[in-house]
């Protein structure tokens, strides 16, 4: 028994805690109203601050700089699968 | 004792802020380890094999976790529009958060370790920190009975169940009812560590950086959240799927084929919960992204959910058997986890941070330059740590299949070594302007422009 | 569709089963029948102390403790089984290969070669990025060499008492002098090696090549003038050979092949078939005999076909 015990209980435990809150935020109507709760992140301190708004330069700087990662970073990766696939062989 | 509203969270920020620094230098001294194996030779708390778990224990709970955690303690009060239950336990449990990572540290450096990947503390320091995460947790969850608003935002909702998985996780991860071990048997104890060792990033990083961008998100654009609704179904599926994928990190052992099936296959069912955040984030932003690169804290959420993208994305990719024979045990799963906790969590985790202080301590950060400096340190560091490792990954990867001895292959992934202890500079300086930079914002006034200057001369930014 | 209660446990059960059964009950009828591995044994208290001494040193982080059917390094004659886990705790599967699999380590090496290669890898595998262990102290370091020789279980066991029968063996010869200890390692090379001459011709490409390998896996022990008084030496008895002696006793390109290939059992020597392809075998084995022995049988004439990359008006 005690021999795999540890994991069986974190899972049942983990289970038993997430049904609970489930069956708890149904009743008490966590899942209604949604379109007011897309407000909560929100407060009215935000609106006594300014709005700030970068300058199309500093925007391109970034923005290029995120893409420019996310495509190198993406092209790794295919290639990799890529690798991966054609080398199942060896 | 003086109640400060938010003081717990700002201690949270300062506390991150010198873990930061202590884990980047602990990462360097790794680095350098494996470029001059003899540079600390015979100094035993030098070791690199000692040093390695402090590094990853001292970033995941030092560094990323206080700062989600001080972020999560604000954010959880704010969205309810109720203040923290109490501040006073909010800081007694940040002290034994802090005293239960450094004791956790001091003995994995005099050679006290459990062996097991981000289980390595020893018992007492496991006590200190189940404790801490269930005064947390109870300090969130009296917030949230107290509550002002009836409907819970998605951010308390990640907080909360964040706080209790990882409870749990870490209960039995950690096999806290076996002091002296800290395991059970056999490749069951395998699984067990690494249902944790997944949890830990899966259900205490993720769900606590995911509330800090549902809450930063919105407010930086000055827009509602796109659906609540799709993020509540977010919440569920990541609860439903990334309990059990832990087994894809032992693919390769002979554990149950089972666990494999579902564990690769939850790994790929990854992409529905992770999208579900990144979409709904996306279609909130869209369109306002200038506001977001006018603002530090905004900048740096916006950089961490690119980095989530890249992570999720290469996670359910790596855990395909067939790419797991040229990626696993080598430099690109370090690539990746330096992805998962830094890159995302721990960029996000900063963004939190940059975002929520200036609003506790009710004045401007000292200087949002250093920020901005700070955050291009670390877009490249990371950048190349991703590519440095992942391309020393590959080598070593395709060297070990087509037959290559690992000593073989030392020599050739020598290179990749040394650009990586280099990158590691740039995180060392990163993390030491932070620390400055929060510190004298917590201390002090505002720099003033001609401060600013004299910093970027200091640092050899402008002449 | 409406999110009543009933939906909403209905859909629950319906994702949850599933999970109970997969991750509960299934696991729970596969661990009632495991059984240990054939190859398994107890350890014995002493392997047990080097054990924590690995655990609480964090040597997990490099080597990792299972073979892959489609790994090429030591151990790789026997993939893991899970029957060979029961008595681990915590696991040691580890997460990364910066250094080799440890699962069937026990008797590769004798243990001095261990203790040398504990006090500074690099005395021994001069490219190591491994820690020196010196600081442990002896009685650590014993601890932790008496459980890396347990590493691989009954099967390990079997290695060990080669070694240890094979070591013996070498200082009976080694204590009788030099002739005869030339004479016992000669003796063990097979009769089609002891006559092969080195195939290749000497070249300076060549012999730079051979250094580099030799300075890669030999100079640890074996010294940079090859008299057998590398950094490793203290450690390590019968002490490494010194080449100069080999002169005039009938060396060979074959029987220096052959040494390098398979090693001397018993002794520091270790094989180096899987880290060395023919070629490089061949040229560290010219660089030994051109440079420290003083005579080669490099570039006789070969019977047969000639190597296609040889230079024409080489050929005399």
């Amino acid at each position: 028994m005690i021999y795999y015990a540890g994991w069986l209980y974190l899972v049942g435990i983990s289970l038993i805690v997430s049904i609970l809150a489930f069956i708890w935020g149904a009743r008490t109507g966590q899942f209604s109203d949604q379109d007011r709760a897309r407000f909560f992140a929100l407060g009215p301190d935000l609106l006594s601050q300014p709005v700030k708004i970068a300058s199309r330069r500093k925007q391109r700087l970034h923005n290029g700089a995120l893409l420019g990662i996310i495509m190198l970073c993406l092209s790794i990766l295919a290639t990799a699968l890529v690798l991966g696939i054609l080398r199942r062989a060896g | 004792m003086k109640v400060e509203e938010n003081g717990t969270a700002k201690l949270f920020f300062l506390s991150s802020a010198f873990w930061f620094v202590l884990g980047t230098l602990e990462g360097i001294a790794d680095a350098t380890d494996m470029v001059v194996p003899d540079l600390f030779g015979g100094i035993s708390w030098l070791v690199f094999s000692r040093i390695r778990p402090m590094h990853t224990t001292t970033m995941i709970f030092g560094f990323v976790g206080s700062a989600l955690l001080g972020a999560s303690i604000y954010i959880i009060a704010a969205v309810l529009r109720t203040p923290l239950w109490s501040e006073r336990l909010g800081k007694v449990s940040l002290w034994i958060w802090n005293i239960s990572i450094a004791v956790g540290l001091i003995a994995l450096d005099l050679g006290y370790s459990q062996g097991r990947e981000y289980a390595e503390w020893i018992w007492p320091a496991d006590i200190g920190i189940l404790l801490a995460f269930a005064l947390i947790f109870y300090n969130c969850f009296q917030t949230a009975v107290k509550r002002n608003e009836k409907i819970m935002y998605v951010s308390s909702w990640y907080i909360l169940a964040g706080l209790v998985f990882t409870w749990i996780i870490y209960f039995f991860g950690n096999a806290v009812w076996n002091p002296e071990k800290g395991a059970i048997y056999g490749l069951p104890d395998g699984i067990l560590a690494w249902f944790y060792g997944h949890g830990i990033v899966g259900l205490f990083l993720t769900p606590l950086a995911v509330a800090v961008a549902y809450y930063i998100v919105p407010r930086v654009a000055r827009s509602p959240l796109y659906s609540h609704k799709l993020s509540l179904v977010g919440f569920w599926s990541i609860l439903i799927i990334y309990t059990h994928i832990g087994s894809h990190h032992i693919l390769q052992t002979p554990i149950p084929t089972y666990l494999k099936v579902i564990a690769i296959s939850g790994s790929i069912a990854m992409i529905i919960p992770v999208m579900t955040v990144l979409v709904n984030l996306w279609l909130t932003m869209r369109g306002r992204l200038g506001l977001f690169h006018q603002d530090i804290g905004g900048k740096f959420v916006m950089a961490g959910l690119v980095w989530y993208i890249i992570t999720c994305i290469q996670g359910p990719i790596q855990a395909l058997p067939v790419v797991q024979r040229m990626t696993h045990l080598n430099n690109w799963v370090i690539a990746h986890s330096h992805l998962g906790v830094f890159g995302f969590s721990g960029t996000i985790a900063l963004g939190g941070l940059y975002y929520i202080l200036p609003r506790i301590t009710g004045r401007p950060l000292y200087s949002t330059r250093l920020a901005d400096v700070q955050y291009w340190l670390l877009l490249l560091g990371m950048a190349g740590f991703f590519g440095v490792l992942t391309a020393g990954g590959l080598v070593q990867g395709n060297s070990w299949l087509n037959g290559e001895t690992v000593y073989r292959t030392l020599p050739m992934i020598h290179v990749y070594f040394v650009l990586r202890a280099s990158i590691g500079v740039l995180f060392v300086g990163a993390a030491f302007i932070g620390l400055y930079n929060i510190i004298r914002s917590i201390v002090g006034e505002p720099a003033t422009e001609s401060q600013e200057f004299e910093t970027e001369q200091a640092i050899g930014l402008t002449q | 569709m409406k999110m009543t209660p009933l939906v909403l446990v209905l859909g629950g059960i319906i994702i949850i089963s599933p999970v109970l059964l997969m991750n509960v009950l299934r696991p729970w009828a596969i661990w009632q029948t495991e059984r240990p591995s054939d190859i398994f044994r107890a350890r014995t208290p002493l392997e047990e102390k080097g054990r924590e001494i690995y655990v609480n040193n964090g040597c997990t982080y490099c080597h990792t403790q299972y073979i892959r059917d489609f790994d090429w390094d030591i151990g790789a004659q026997r993939i893991s089984k899970s029957g060979d886990y029961i008595a681990e705790s915590p696991h040691l599967l580890g997460t990364e290969r910066t250094g080799p699999d440890l699962s069937q380590e026990g008797g590769e090496h004798p243990d001095d070669w261990h203790l040398a290669h504990f006090v500074n890898p690099r005395f021994v595998r001069p490219d190591s990025v491994m820690p020196s262990w010196e600081f442990l102290g002896q009685e650590n370091i014993l601890a932790l060499i008496a459980y890396k020789q347990s590493l691989g279980f009954k099967q390990a066991d079997g290695r060990v008492e080669r070694q240890k029968y094979w070591k013996s063996e070498a200082i009976k010869a080694f204590e009788a002098g030099p002739d005869k200890n030339v004479e016992w390692l000669h003796g063990h090379v097979p009769e089609p090696w002891t006559k092969l001459p080195n195939p290749y011709r000497t070249s300076v490409p060549g012999l730079d090549r051979g250094h580099r390998v030799y300075q890669s896996f030999c100079i640890g022990c074996h010294g940079p003038i090859g008299d057998g008084m590398g950094p490793a030496q203290p450690f390590l008895y019968p002490p490494p050979l010194n080449f100069t002696i080999l002169q005039n006793r009938g060396i060979t390109g074959g029987i220096l092949y052959y040494q390098i290939m398979n090693g001397i059992t018993g002794t520091a020597m270790p094989y180096f078939k899987k880290d060395l392809e023919s070629e490089k075998i061949w040229d560290v084995g010219n660089y030994i005999a051109v440079t420290f022995i003083g005579e080669t049988d490099a570039g006789q004439p070969t019977r047969g076909i000639d190597v296609s990359y040889e230079p024409v008006e080489d050929k005399k």
